[in-house]
């Protein structure tokens, strides 16, 4: 075994170690390297595969296929063909809970990341019980969303809720909290912003602290003041992560569900019900699993473009 | 070297694996050669089964009840329902399910016909019609409502003491008019805060009374097509929808029973098990039979839990002993006096001398007989939960928000969910057999 | 010379501090919402204006919380289930990210995608085909079921991989010139380095874990298996219609304690953690 080891790294000497000299280098090794690292990548990758496909794919698949039938869970499928995506597209109920979705998507995702990017700053550039702070901050994100959603529902109680006793100290009258569709999307997002901003807060702050010292040296030296550089220097230096969490928090928007099934229950008169609660209602309360699979892919579909749409816009904007 | 080692420790932990996947779980067999056998049943909560399953172990030694416990779900029952959907859906079926909206299991013919037996049982004069009702469908008899239930009128006599009455009101009218009294006095609560005459909260179960004593009516006869939008019902709306719009009520908000509980509210139509909560609470309180509209009559929903045995049981006989331990009256008592129910399960019960003097010696013998003449006049809640186009039931409870939140026109309103639902029920019916 | 900057931004880190301090506040508010309401009565709750500190201490909440729903048996659930969970897990993820990082292989580009993609489906999505597969496994009302369905995830593998890229070549090409094993190289000079990136996806895992609902309501049949998030369901509303929002609150309390406790501890590791690669 040593004598061919040995042999091996004389034939090696002479090479220069390259990034990607790793699979070259095995491919120069000699075939027993090359066993190595397939039967690694095999032995790690085939069960990862395999789990993925089992707990994944075919779900999705079997969903898809349900798609052209009509399944109550208590008979058997029967074929009806695309009368699920004919209904699809004529249902008035389908229409409101995109729009609603989409909607608090849209506000809460901008408002989510400007929020968290102006407090990760402020966490940056502060000294004095910076660590408590972090960390008061992000522990919010550490409730679980029943825990929040009851905690939430009973403070926006528009008779008896702390939030508006409050505002009722304040001088401000009573808002009609959840009997409001506006003030309900508006609790709503509230809750979500309450529960994500310590996370992305977190995540603002790996990046800024891993922005090069030297550009901003260099932008002083140009004559930038501190808001320059923070919009040519600090923003541009963690877009990527900007764009992480867009999407992340895009993808974890669209699929909202028990976040707000506390809070609201999709009232009042369903202008806060969200796709996946028609979803789950269609499924479970009315068993109509073939319509309740095509809104599941017309999710992932709208979930997709948006991850594509936003990807695109990226690219385009840093060319 | 290292590559053999490699491969006996993954070879050693898909053999790990598969074995913690054995040891793990398992479905026994559900009869042995002694003559044993096991009894599967879903539901929920199984604290309000445990004196059953004992004494139906004890009477049989070899036999074992292997229990499926299901949360409660953020609405009544429904993880339990979705659970035994997905268990049949799977071939997994129990032998006895509980179940709140059996009559859409009966339909899809899911439940064994128990007509010929269950009528043969000692304790079938103990049903109430609106009991009878929740176990019927298309005049066949599938299951044995336990645990049955209905609201009746709650009010806080100090509310009432401030505007000088000692009598709640037998009509509908009489409070509409203690809530115009209310308003004028402007009654303030300890806490400072406003106080209403009446809340419609806990969703369309437990605000119909108030439609339907009004005259208003859900459904036809035979539940084909709904009467939400019939001129009678209209007024029932507009009378509920006048208390919100006069200020006697606040909008609906789900916040339940937070206002009763912080003496706010004058009258409140919840069911028994409000009475620890409110007696926790400090409220000086009492219950009557929900008021009488111009009819003449008054109706609560009648809530309950069935006991149903799926087709594909194989111990019909059984099955049906553990259902009938539920109308043991001793069992019923321990569950009384423990404290773990609030009512008997059958209606005779109320009378006994037994229930009786554990009432009076809590001082609440009026509030049980209370609810025992409320169970003699109940209705069966079909848009709680169609059996037929389940989505009705959103339809509705979102018009009746519409109604008493947003305070549009009824008439409006009714009509266009009334259409919907029409429409839904006609297509699922000429789709099913 | 820190004194020195310390005087020089005196005010101005003073005004930001009294503003984050603000922010963190109003952030705990909720939370203090709740635990204060957790030692009161179901009257006292509502009452306005808002006291701290309850006018009738109920510890009783507590209790009643406890056996009701035998809260001890549903802890020592969602214990077993999360660590389970955890082994795999993290150990799965990593190998994975590994591999993805630092190997090139056919097709590993397609692999990646065909892991990331899930990131964009709900998984609840998934639960009634898995409940057969998980059924079929033997594993229902287990808790091997229970942490099932979650063994690997998207976003665990991608954030590894993130970890791993940023892993020097070097170390790995010398191990292997000196005729390393990949598995020996794995767990000798990779983990190692790793540890910070095994402990950021650790504590995101465990508390997305230890509040999971929507898996544990299905899999789980019996008070045995029951996790935590389901029991207190139970106190939300049961058969006969009692519901206990003081109890439901008080078990609420109770279910957050490890987890504020674990993130008290290791918050500096972690926070740390995440902070040391960044997103690239």
């Amino acid at each position: 075994m040593e004598n061919r080891n040995s042999q091996f790294a004389g034939d090696l000497i002479e090479k220069k170690p390259t990034v990607h000299g790793m699979a070259r280098r095995s491919a120069i090794v000699g075939s027993r390297m090359l066993n190595h690292d397939h039967l690694f990548i095999f032995v790690v990758m085939a069960p990862m595969v395999l789990f993925f496909a089992t707990f994944f794919y075919y779900p999705i698949l079997k969903n898809i296929y349900l798609i052209f039938f009509d399944y109550d869970y208590l008979h058997p499928p029967t074929y009806i063909g695309l009368a699920n995506l004919e209904r699809f597209f004529h249902d008035p109920v389908v229409l409101k809970v995109f729009l609603n979705t989409i909607t608090v998507t849209i506000v809460s995702v901008p408002l989510l990341i400007v929020l968290s990017l102006v407090v990760s700053v402020g966490v940056y550039r502060l000294r004095i019980a910076q660590t408590a702070i972090r960390s008061i901050i992000f522990s919010t994100f550490l409730t679980t969303w029943i825990v929040a959603g009851i905690t939430f529902k009973f403070l926006f109680n528009p008779e008896l809720g702390f939030v508006n006793a409050f505002l009722h100290r304040l001088g401000i009258g009573a808002v009609p909290w959840l009997t409001d569709p506006f003030w309900a999307m508006a609790a709503a997002i509230m809750l979500g912003i309450w529960k994500f901003l310590g996370y992305f807060m977190v995540i603002f702050l790996a990046a800024l602290y891993n922005v090069d010292p030297q550009l901003y040296e260099a932008a002083k030296i140009d004559g930038a003041n501190s808001l320059q550089q923070f919009f040519y220097v600090t923003i541009p230096a963690i877009k990527p992560a900007m764009v992480f969490v867009s999407i992340v928090a895009v993808i974890n928007y669209l699929r909202f569900y028990q976040q707000i099934l506390i809070l609201t229950g999709g009232g009042p008169y369903r202008s806060t019900e969200t796709i996946l609660m028609y979803m789950f209602d269609l499924g479970i309360k009315s068993r109509d699993v073939g319509y309740a699979s095509t809104i599941s892919l017309a999710l992932f579909v709208v979930i997709f473009l948006a991850s594509q749409i936003q990807i695109r816009v990226t690219k385009a904007y840093s060319n | 070297m290292i590559k053999t080692r490699m491969v006996a420790l993954v070879l050693a932990l898909m053999l790990l694996t598969w074995g913690v996947l054995w040891a793990g779980g398992g479905q026994e067999p559900t009869a042995n050669e002694d003559g044993g056998f096991t009894l599967r049943i879903a539901l929920s909560g199984v604290g309000q089964f445990e004196a059953q399953i004992a004494a139906f172990e004890k009477l049989n030694p070899k036999a074992n009840v292997e229990v499926i416990d299901v949360p409660w779900g953020v609405e009544a029952g429904r993880d339990l329902r979705e659970r035994q959907l997905l268990m049949i859906s799977s071939g997994d079926i129990p032998d006895i399910g509980a179940m709140i909206w059996g009559k859409e299991f009966f339909r899809e013919g899911v439940i064994m016909d128990l007509t010929d037996d269950i009528k043969k049982w000692e304790e079938f004069d103990g049903f109430t019609a609106g009991m009878l009702e929740r176990m019927t469908y298309n005049n066949r008899i599938y299951a044995a409502t336990i645990y049955p239930c209905a609201v009746m009128l709650h009010y806080n006599k100090d509310i009432l003491a401030q505007i000088g009455r000692a009598e709640p009101p037998k009509t509908m009218a009489e409070l509409a008019d203690i809530g115009a009294k209310i308003d004028a006095a402007g009654v303030r609560a300890p806490n400072g805060n406003k106080v209403y005459a009446m809340v419609f909260e806990g969703g369309n179960w437990h605000t119909d009374c108030f439609f339907w004593a009004n005259g208003g009516e859900q459904m036809t006869k035979d539940y084909s097509k709904t009467l939400i939008d019939s001129p009678e019902s209209i007024g029932a709306f507009r009378w509920m929808q006048n208390m919100v719009k006069n200020g006697y009520a606040p909008k609906p908000d789900g916040t339940y029973d937070q206002l009763w509980l912080n003496n706010q509210v004058a009258f409140f139509a919840v069911g028994a098990w409000e009475e620890k909560p409110s007696r926790d609470a400090g409220l000086n309180f009492g219950a009557v039979p929900i008021p009488v509209g111009q009819t003449g009559k008054n109706y609560a929903s009648m809530g309950g839990t069935e006991l149903a045995i799926f087709k594909a049981s194989t111990h019909k006989q059984e099955a049906m002993e553990f259902m009938r331990l539920f109308y043991r009256k001793d069992l019923q008592l321990t569950a009384v006096t423990e404290g773990k129910t609030t009512l008997p399960i059958s209606k005779p019960l109320f009378d006994d001398p037994d229930f009786q003097d554990y009432w009076t010696s809590q001082n609440n013998l009026d509030y049980y007989m209370a609810q025992k003449k409320q169970w003699e006049s109940t209705k069966y809640n079909f848009l709680e939960a169609p059996f037929v186009y389940p989505e009705a039931s959103k339809i509705y409870a979102s018009a009746l928000e519409r109604v008493l939140v947003k305070l549009e026109d009824p008439e409006k309103i009714m009509k266009e969910a009334a259409e919907v639902i029409n429409k839904g029920i006609a297509q699922k019916m000429n789709v099913k057999k | 010379m820190r004194v020195v900057i310390f005087k020089r931004h005196q005010a101005s880190q003073y005004l930001l501090l009294f503003f984050l301090a603000s922010l963190s506040v109003f952030m705990l508010l909720p939370l203090i919402w709740l635990v204060s309401s957790s030692f009161k009565g179901p009257g006292e709750i509502f009452q306005v204006p808002f006291h701290l500190l309850p006018k009738k201490m109920m510890l009783d909440n507590y209790f009643t919380a406890w056996r009701r729903v035998k809260l001890q048996s549903a802890f020592l659930s969602s214990s077993i289930a999360t660590s389970l969970f955890l082994v795999f897990h993290l150990s799965l993820c990593t190998t994975s990210g590994y591999v993805f990082a630092k190997f090139r292989f056919r097709r590993r580009n397609i692999l990646f995608t065909f892991v990331i993609a899930t990131m964009m489906i709900p998984q609840e999505v998934t639960y009634f085909a898995v409940f057969d597969t998980v059924r079929w496994m033997k594993s229902i009302n287990t808790y091997w079921g229970l942490a099932l369905p979650f063994l690997y995830s998207g976003f665990g593998v991608f954030l590894m991989r993130q970890f791993a890229l940023s892993l020097p070549d070097e170390f790995i090409e010398s191990a292997k010139i000196e005729g390393c094993g990949n598995f020996a190289i794995f767990f000798r000079i990779v983990l190692p380095n790793l540890k910070q990136g095994v402990f950021a996806l650790g504590i995101l895992a465990f508390s997305f874990m230890w509040e999971e609902y929507a898996w544990a309501r299905i899999c789980a049949a019996s008070e045995k298996v029951r996790t935590l998030s389901i029991a207190l369901t139970f106190l939300l509303k049961d058969i006969s219609g009692n519901s206990s929002i003081p109890a439901l609150l008080a078990g609420s309390v109770i279910a957050m304690v490890p987890v504020l406790v674990i993130f008290i501890i290791f918050q500096k590791q972690f926070i740390q953690s995440v902070m040391s690669t960044g997103i690239k």
